[in-house]
């Protein structure tokens, strides 16, 4: 009997793997099916200040951030309302293949791995990154070979996570799924460095003061942040460019930058 | 420690607590009613019913709720609804695999108490002429659910507890909503020491409720 029971859960596996499959074929219609709706449904991840972050404006809560603004951004080029969906930030290229959402605007690095499942719009941001300490330890850390053998955390699935195993010689990495939870593990002497976006980075040191940068020079080439689309749909991709076009001549994203960690800073 | 962030992400806790509070009272009473019909089921003559209870009752004890909520949030695909702020597509099969959890623990608690009503209960009622059926419903499962409304009781704080893991779905109950804040102001610990203290308030809260409702059951002896 239960072996039965196995077997009818493991077709219905099955199946709802093959729908799901047939769910993602096709392309080029996302740009159709924006138009039809007159809506652009955004997908992120609402927990990676400055990129987007949840705010009370107004009573209500809402979704704010450099990403944000940007998504904005290119609704309005669009001519469309902007719809935001909050996911977790491993299930957003999924929700994009199974047009859950139109884009994800996410701080996402264009990494191969996940070039040869969404197409990517060009970078908008170069974030460099930083390597995040306890204030103590400022002085001990000065160069990336400080680090060899000390345990260094980086967030799961990252680019970061990439960097601490390609450069830093030795370093024992500790992956999280959660920023906070990492920075939660260094300030209590669980893990000695972690690798983190800079614009996070500095939040976080103007937030704790037991937290400190170092100089500590590290290479990224991924390149930053970009808008991610579900493949085949190149002249959406051509869309988005021209609007990050617009914003970068004009200086805009730096401008957003700028206000996220205004807004952004609560405490002291 | 630096609570001030209070002043401006207190709506988060509170969304979060109510969201908790539904979810958990939704989960109860489904996984109640899960609950009964396959303690019914274990205790039926018969085999195959019993068969298909006592291999549900394993299969959910025997695999994590976090890995049930995820497989079924990837199976059950509902169209994006949103009612008073709450992602429905989410929402449902969220609720519907900790109900499933839920019942199978519920159904053991039933069994046990119906299983501890005294035989000769069911004796005496067959005897003067009741079916089966009846005396269950009308003798003998009034007086097992005292036996059971302890261990229910416990069940629900379990399932107020258990319910942050459905954070992983990005559900917003209390969990969801904390890390959303400490992704927001750059400071993991002190949200987390505010949730800690919110779910203890809940489950102390009915802990009290509950041995108070005890008490009263004991006295209309």
């Amino acid at each position: 009997m239960k072996k039965g029971l196995l077997k009818r859960i493991f077709c219905l596996l099955i199946v709802a793997t093959i729908g799901i499959s047939i769910a993602g074929c096709g392309g080029g219609e996302t740009m159709k099916r924006i138009e039809k709706t007159g809506k652009l449904v955004v997908g992120t991840s609402g927990d990676y200040a400055p990129y987007e972050y949840h705010m009370m404006v107004d009573g209500k809560d809402t979704i704010v951030g450099i990403d944000i603004s940007i998504a904005e951004e290119i609704a309005k080029d669009l001519g469309v309302q902007m719809e935001i969906v909050d996911t977790d930030f491993n299930g957003l290229l999924s929700a994009l293949n199974t047009k859950k959402v139109d884009i994800v605007i996410a701080g996402m690095n264009p990494d191969e791995k996940r070039k040869k499942s969404v197409d990517f719009s060009k970078i908008y941001y170069e974030a460099k990154q930083g390597v995040m300490v306890r204030a103590e330890d400022k002085d001990k850390y000065k160069t990336i070979a400080d680090l060899k053998d000390k345990k260094v955390g980086a967030q799961l699935g990252t680019t970061q996570e990439k960097i601490v195993k390609e450069q830093i010689e030795g370093a024992n990495l500790v992956s999280l799924g959660k920023i906070p939870d990492l920075v939660m593990e260094l300030k209590n002497k669980k893990i000695d460095a972690l690798v983190v976006e800079l614009p996070v980075a500095n939040g976080y040191v103007k937030n704790n003061n037991d937290l400190a940068l170092t100089d500590i020079p590290v290479e990224d080439d991924t390149g930053g942040a970009a808008v991610a689309v579900k493949k085949g749909n190149s002249n959406l991709v051509e869309q988005i460019n021209k609007t990050l076009d617009r914003l970068m001549k004009d200086g805009l994203i730096d401008k957003f930058v700028q206000e996220a960690n205004e807004k952004n800073v609560t405490a002291e | 420690m630096d609570f001030s962030f209070l002043s401006e992400y207190w709506y988060y806790f509170v969304s979060g607590t109510v969201n908790t509070i539904v979810i958990a009272i939704l989960t109860v009473i489904l996984g109640v009613i899960i609950g009964t019909g396959i303690a019914l089921m274990k205790i039926s003559h018969n085999k195959i019913l019993k068969a298909v209870a006592s291999s549900y009752i394993e299969f959910i004890r025997g695999t994590p709720l976090l890995v049930q909520i995820t497989l079924f949030f990837y199976l059950i695909s509902l169209p994006k609804l949103r009612i008073l702020g709450l992602d429905l597509d989410r929402f449902i099969p969220g609720v519907i695999a900790m109900s499933v959890n839920s019942g199978a623990y519920v159904a053991e608690i039933i069994r046990a108490g119906i299983q501890a009503v005294d035989k000769g209960q069911m004796e005496a009622a067959r005897s003067i002429g009741f079916t089966q059926g009846q005396a269950m419903r009308y003798i003998v499962l009034p007086q097992a659910l005292r036996n059971i409304l302890p261990a229910l009781g416990n069940e629900f704080v379990v399932v107020i507890k258990e319910s942050s893991v459905l954070s992983v779905i990005s559900i917003s109950e209390l969990m969801r909503n904390t890390n959303i804040i400490q992704g927001a102001i750059y400071r993991p610990f002190e949200p987390l020491a505010v949730t800690a203290v919110i779910y203890f308030i809940l489950t102390f809260g009915l802990t009290r409720l509950l041995g108070y409702a005890e008490r009263r059951m004991r006295t209309s002896d």
